[in-house]
């Protein structure tokens, strides 16, 4: 599973790191990020004051093979991508500028090792891939112009993202919750996964109150 | 109707000499929308401005400053430089007087400090969050006001945004295919 930035971050701020330890010794695969990834969570915020702590439990992770750093040769297909997600909306005429390189890279990464899946707790890279239409209904609300399509290149955007599953660090929580992370809790083990998703949503994880509230009464406190 | 960048310097010099805080807000509001579409600089700045000049106005504490009617009649004038810099299209003469007022306003909230993050940082927060919320990307909103993915994501996650837009995808079908994933 490829790990975006924004869901390591989510997860370090929240402090469930472990559960990438808990579900890495009880399964085959790995958790992998790209260098840049690295630098982002890592590097850049080890001499931040207030972050510098989230860099340490990552910069852990990594030296204890929890988090593997992948470098390939993606120069090409995150030009590919970026270019095709970033002339894919108009506003009157204007290409709206949607994704950074970083998230082009998690794209990229996917398609160069044959990864899957994602995790990336960031909302627009994910409505890119999985409801375009939706993402362009909601910045034609949001920006109050009208925003067309280039088919061209939503057809191209489909077939670059075709076949990858994005999850939510939410959800690798949840799964996790599932497999027994939680226990040590005993009988507060259920509220302790609600309060816990509250807290990954409060750290900027993309969920919203409604789906974890109707998830917790459907699936944990049925 | 898009702002040129003249008439944005005018309309802000205008709002802060009438102290019209709803007139500075809608500034923001449209200069914001026309940094999503356009992605520039110099749009992006006058978001930045005018957010920071809405919150002086509004706080005594700002304006009640010993040298706070110096410092205003500063940023008037620079004001006054942009709207000339823009009529000449001379953006590198505009950028640097959109800099030198943010300097001007950083220097107010300096002699004064109250938080430890400052009224521009709080400021360049505000603006990446809604340019996110709009639906621009976390990363493009994070490198288009200099502010960081995580401080980034932790306003994020104190707004509503990620309830105003449902997903198509459930957490449901996200869990089921999960457990696929891990079985």
């Amino acid at each position: 599973m490829i790990c975006d930035a924004s869901s390591l971050i989510s997860l370090t701020d929240s402090c469930f790191i472990h559960a990438l330890y808990f579900l890495k010794r009880r399964y085959k695969g790995n958790f992998i990020i790209p260098p840049s990834v690295e630098y982002e969570c890592v590097q850049h915020p080890m001499h931040m004051k207030m972050h510098s702590i989230h860099a340490i439990r990552l910069k852990r992770a990594i030296n204890e093979g929890v988090i593997e750093v992948v470098d390939a040769d993606i120069g090409k297909k995150v030009q590919e991508i970026r270019w095709t997600a970033n002339n894919l909306f108009y506003a009157q005429g204007t290409p709206l500028r949607l994704l950074q390189e970083g998230e082009t890279e998690m794209l990229a990464l996917s398609r160069e090792i044959g990864v899957d899946n994602l995790l990336i707790d960031e909302r627009t890279t994910r409505m890119l891939a999985e409801d375009p239409e939706s993402l362009r209904q909601h910045l034609e609300e949001e920006l109050r112009r009208p925003i067309t399509v280039d088919e061209e290149n939503l057809s191209s955007i489909a077939r670059l993202t075709k076949g990858i599953r994005f999850f939510r660090s939410s959800e690798l929580l949840l799964l996790a919750y599932e497999k027994g992370y939680f226990a040590d809790y005993g009988k507060l083990k259920e509220d302790a996964i609600e309060a816990s998703l509250y807290k990954l949503k409060y750290s900027g994880c993309a969920v919203g109150f409604g789906e974890i509230s109707d998830y917790i009464s459907r699936n944990v406190k049925e | 109707m898009a702002l040129s960048l003249s008439e944005t310097a005018l309309l802000i010099a205008s709002a802060l000499r009438d102290r019209d805080v709803h007139a500075m807000r809608k500034i923001n509001d449209r200069c914001i929308d026309e940094t999503a579409v356009k992605f520039g600089q110099h749009t992006y700045l006058y978001a930045l401005i005018s957010y920071v000049l809405s919150k002086v106005i509004s706080k005594p504490r700002y304006y009640t400053q010993k040298k706070a009617a110096e410092s205003l009649a500063k940023v008037v004038q620079l004001l006054r430089s942009c709207e000339s810099f823009s009529k000449q299209a001379d953006y590198e003469s505009l950028l640097a007087s959109q800099n030198k007022i943010l300097l001007a306003i950083e220097k107010m909230d300096d002699a004064d400090r109250r938080f430890v993050k400052g009224i521009i940082s709080k400021g360049k927060l505000k603006i990446a969050s809604t340019l996110y919320a709009q639906g621009i990307s976390l990363g493009s909103a994070s490198e288009m006001t200099g502010t960081d993915k995580r401080e980034l994501l932790l306003y994020a996650g104190q707004t509503m945004m990620f309830d105003r837009l449902k997903e198509k995808k459930s957490i449901h079908e996200r869990m089921k295919d999960l457990r696929e994933i891990f079985s």
